[in-house]
């Protein structure tokens, strides 16, 4: 009888742990076939109820409850879009921070999760994560919770409610999703609405940026404060479920909307001049070479990029996907020509060059001219939001190409920036002062209303008003110095107390990323016209300066050369110019002395023949 | 082809053990060019000046390269420029030194005539020469790129590899002076002769 029971047990058991399984591969539905699914979806709100469109208190839809119906919303929180706070996150590459940019204050702040050099972490700073995704939302694809560790049931989180993750910024079709209203709900305050407003799903009244901090969200009196959602009954279908016009590759417009970037200034190619991408223009998408799986840890593309599932993405960075993988002797160890990528001769392009070189150094981004030009982007200008004032000076000032040995020796291009902000240096340590925290001075001290750079004036008058700053940020603080960074120096007052004087220092150095896109044709490359493009003493590659850019107008600002960027001994770059003065000459040279060599070789054969045939004769 | 490449491949591991036995041989060289030798080998003062100049300059092509080989290192800065100097220098040196010793090398008779060993040497330097050289002029002229300029970088090492040895023993054997004995044995010889 005990056996028996023991048997049973075990049989129960055994078929509980199957219907697990089974339970857990249903749950999330696949429909296995590579046309795309039509999303005709119960909308559920935060607290996983179903919205009733028609009740006058509905609340906003909640994408993450939604959508975990039938997805890994789990995994795919954990992608490298939305989980940038968490220790775990490989930060791999270093790329284009957040700027946090205040233009009272004359800030611009390298700010970024992932601790890349150069940057400064939210909370190092004092920066609150409702802070940082209420200034970074707009550009921001939800997530709160994972990419800011925000919490959500703190501070003022509890009303304006959870930043999901939007897979619709991604995965909306066409214009289904809105730019505009998306950054005008983070604006607002009204995270737990922006998904809903940037669909069109619901109009909202009133706005949770209009709330007092202590308001209870619970409470009857409350509830009745938050914004009220009226939902358009149109959308819903009879069964009251609503259309998601969804895609599994998002098109590029999704991608362009955090990764536009326009040039600006003196020198920048209008936009109807700008040719787009090769890739692009050969009917290839983004999505095609920066894929994901499920877990959305989406493949950057550059070379020795690790897959944090582990999986195989070499053959999806440039050399993978164009060039076969060898030895260096001549043996193929795994063939590129994925998409059917041409494989590039590089006829007469010294091996060395491929060593040194990254592909984009010469393939990618705009020409290196003279002088650097002013480009903006979507994260740190917000491209993609209307402006009439948005002007070519705004901050954060960015430039580009910058050519520059990166730490892994190769040499890429670059965007660069260099920090501005006011701060406090002691013990050889700057911290900065958010700009929240420096408005209050500097308005005070400096009469500024709305815009440092435009306001501060030029020369002695805008050293005066600095010092002017830092005087009064002096009297708050006594235990350390008051300090202004701006375009490669640290300014400080003058032992007279009246004037600046400055010095370098670790925090003021630019902060750069490289940058990959967009990829000029073959015959567009940096070195197609001749070696003399690169290797010439007039040649931008090495030549053109890079002077820093600042707030603070300085008639001597630090200025890089490529030879300080690159790494390179000046020396030998001026012997290598020097000996390709001649190489033409040389070539023609070379060739008849290989003919003469030859000949001479052939007369020595043909002497060597008959003198055999002669002593064979006399034998 | 892929009989070659397995060739190539093997070859091409065992690179920095053949340069270092190069060099063991041009040591040994070095050292026997200053022992007497029973007959002088006389190629003319024109030809040994340019010769001699060859030699330097593939004694500055052998240095800059067998440094980064025998490091496991590539071929960079000063070392690099070094090498393509000294190798603009060595393509038109061989041409003129090829001119210049043609007639003593065809020489049918005479007492200072090189000896056969002497004119392989010289002709397998001049040869391996060539086609170092020939090897990186066909990237100069954009002519191949790619897994095929992989090929010719292995062509060119080893061909520079050869030129270097064999320059190295021709040199040795022509720097030797003759025995004053066997100098006066040779006189007595043609004493005879001519009686």
């Amino acid at each position: 009888m005990t056996r028996a029971l023991w048997v049973l047990l075990a049989a129960t058991s055994f078929a509980a742990v199957l219907a697990a399984q089974d339970a857990a591969g249903e749950s999330f539905k696949r429909s296995g076939s590579r046309r795309g699914y039509a999303h005709w979806l119960e909308l559920l709100a935060a607290n996983g109820k179903a919205i009733d469109p028609n009740a006058t208190d509905a609340p906003p839809f909640s994408m993450r409850e939604t959508c975990k119906k039938c997805h890994d919303v789990a995994s795919i929180e954990h992608g490298w879009h939305f989980a940038a706070a968490a220790d775990a996150t490989d930060r791999g590459r270093n790329g284009e921070p957040w700027l946090w940019t205040d233009a009272r204050t004359g800030t611009q702040l390298p700010v970024s999760f992932r601790g890349w050099p150069g940057t400064w972490r939210p909370q190092d700073l004092g920066m609150s994560a409702f802070r940082f995704v209420q200034e970074f939302g707009r550009h921001l694809p939800g997530g709160a919770a994972s990419y800011a560790a925000a919490s959500l049931e703190e501070g003022r989180f509890r009303l304006s409610g959870a930043l999901d993750v939007d897979c619709m910024v991604c995965h909306g079709a066409g214009s289904s999703w809105s730019h505009e209203r998306w950054s005008k709900a983070i604006d607002s305050q009204d995270f737990a609405w922006a998904s809903g407003k940037a669909l069109g799903l619901f109009d909202v009244r009133g706005e949770v940026k209009s709330l007092p901090d202590e308001l209870d969200p619970q409470s009857p009196a409350g509830r009745a404060k938050l914004p009220v959602t009226h939902w358009d009954r149109t959308r819903f279908g009879p069964d009251g479920k609503v259309f998601f016009d969804i895609v599994r590759v998002p098109s590029n417009d999704a991608c362009f909307t955090c990764h536009s970037s326009q040039a600006v200034g003196e020198g920048a190619t209008p936009r109807w001049q700008h040719d787009d991408d090769v890739h692009l223009r050969a009917g290839m998408r983004c999505a095609d070479c920066h894929r994901n799986d499920l877990a959305h840890h989406t493949v950057r593309g550059f070379e020795g990029e690790v897959h944090p599932a582990g999986e195989a993405v070499a053959s999806l960075s440039c050399r993978g996907c164009h060039l076969d993988r060898s030895d260096g002797h001549g043996t193929v160890l795994a063939r590129g020509g994925r998409l059917g990528a041409p494989l590039p001769l590089h006829a007469g392009l010294p091996a060395v060059h491929l060593e040194k070189l990254s592909c984009t150094a010469c393939h990618s981004g705009p020409r290196p001219t003279a002088n650097s030009r002013r480009v903006q982007t979507s994260l740190a200008h917000a491209l993609g939001v209307p402006s009439q004032t948005r002007g070519a000076g705004d901050l954060p000032a960015i430039v580009e190409p910058v050519l520059a040995r990166d730490a892994d020796g190769v040499i890429r291009p670059h965007r660069t920036t260099w920090p501005s902000f006011w701060g406090f240096e002691k013990d050889g340590a700057i911290q900065p002062l958010t700009p929240d925290a420096a408005f209050a001075t500097v308005r005070r001290a400096l009469r500024i209303r709305k815009d440092l750079l435009a306001e501060l004036g030029e020369g002695d008058a805008a050293r005066a008003k600095i010092a002017a700053g830092l005087a009064e940020f002096a009297k708050t603080r006594t235990d350390a110095t008051a300090v202004f960074v701006s375009g490669g120096r640290v300014w400080r007052l003058g032992a007279d107390g009246k004037n600046l004087e400055s010095s370098s220092h670790a925090a003021a150095d630019p902060v750069s990323w490289p940058i990959a896109h967009d990829v000029r044709p073959a015959r567009d490359a940096l070195g197609a016209r001749g070696c003399t493009e690169c290797h010439a003493a007039d040649a931008p590659f090495v030549h053109a300066p890079l002077a820093a850019l600042g707030v603070l107008p300085d008639a001597n600002p630090p200025v890089s050369t490529g030879v300080d960027r690159l790494r390179l001994d000046a020396q030998l770059v001026s012997a290598w110019e020097t000996s390709f003065a001649g190489r033409d000459t040389f070539k023609l040279v070379g060739v008849v002395a290989l003919a003469v060599v030859a000949l001479v070789l052939l007369v020595l054969l043909f002497g060597a023949v008959a003198s055999v045939r002669r002593g064979s004769s006399a034998a | 082809m892929s009989g070659i490449a397995g060739l190539a491949d093997a070859l091409a591991t065992r690179y920095p053990l053949a340069v270092g036995l190069g060099l063991g041989t041009a040591v040994v060289a070095a050292l026997f060019a200053f022992r007497r030798t029973p007959r002088a080998i006389r190629i003319g003062r024109c030809a040994s000046l340019l010769g001699a100049a060859a030699t330097l300059a593939v004694v500055v092509l052998a240095a800059s390269a067998f440094q980064a080989v025998l490091r496991g290192a590539g071929l960079h800065g000063w070392p690099l420029l070094a090498h393509v100097v000294a190798g603009g220098a060595f393509v038109v040196l061989i041409a003129l030194f090829a001119l210049a010793a043609l007639p003593a090398l065809l020489r049918a008779r005479g007492d200072a005539r090189p000896d056969a060993a002497s004119r392989l040497g010289i002709a397998g330097a001049l040869l391996c020469g060539a086609v170092a050289a020939a090897s990186v002029f066909a990237s100069m002229f954009a002519l191949v790129g790619g897994t095929a300029f992989e090929r010719l970088l292995d062509v060119h090492r080893w061909a520079g590899l050869g030129a270097f040895v064999l320059t190295m023993l021709s040199a040795a054997r022509i720097a030797r002076r003759p025995h004053a004995a066997a100098g006066q044995s040779q006189a007595k010889q043609a004493a005879v002769t001519s009686a």
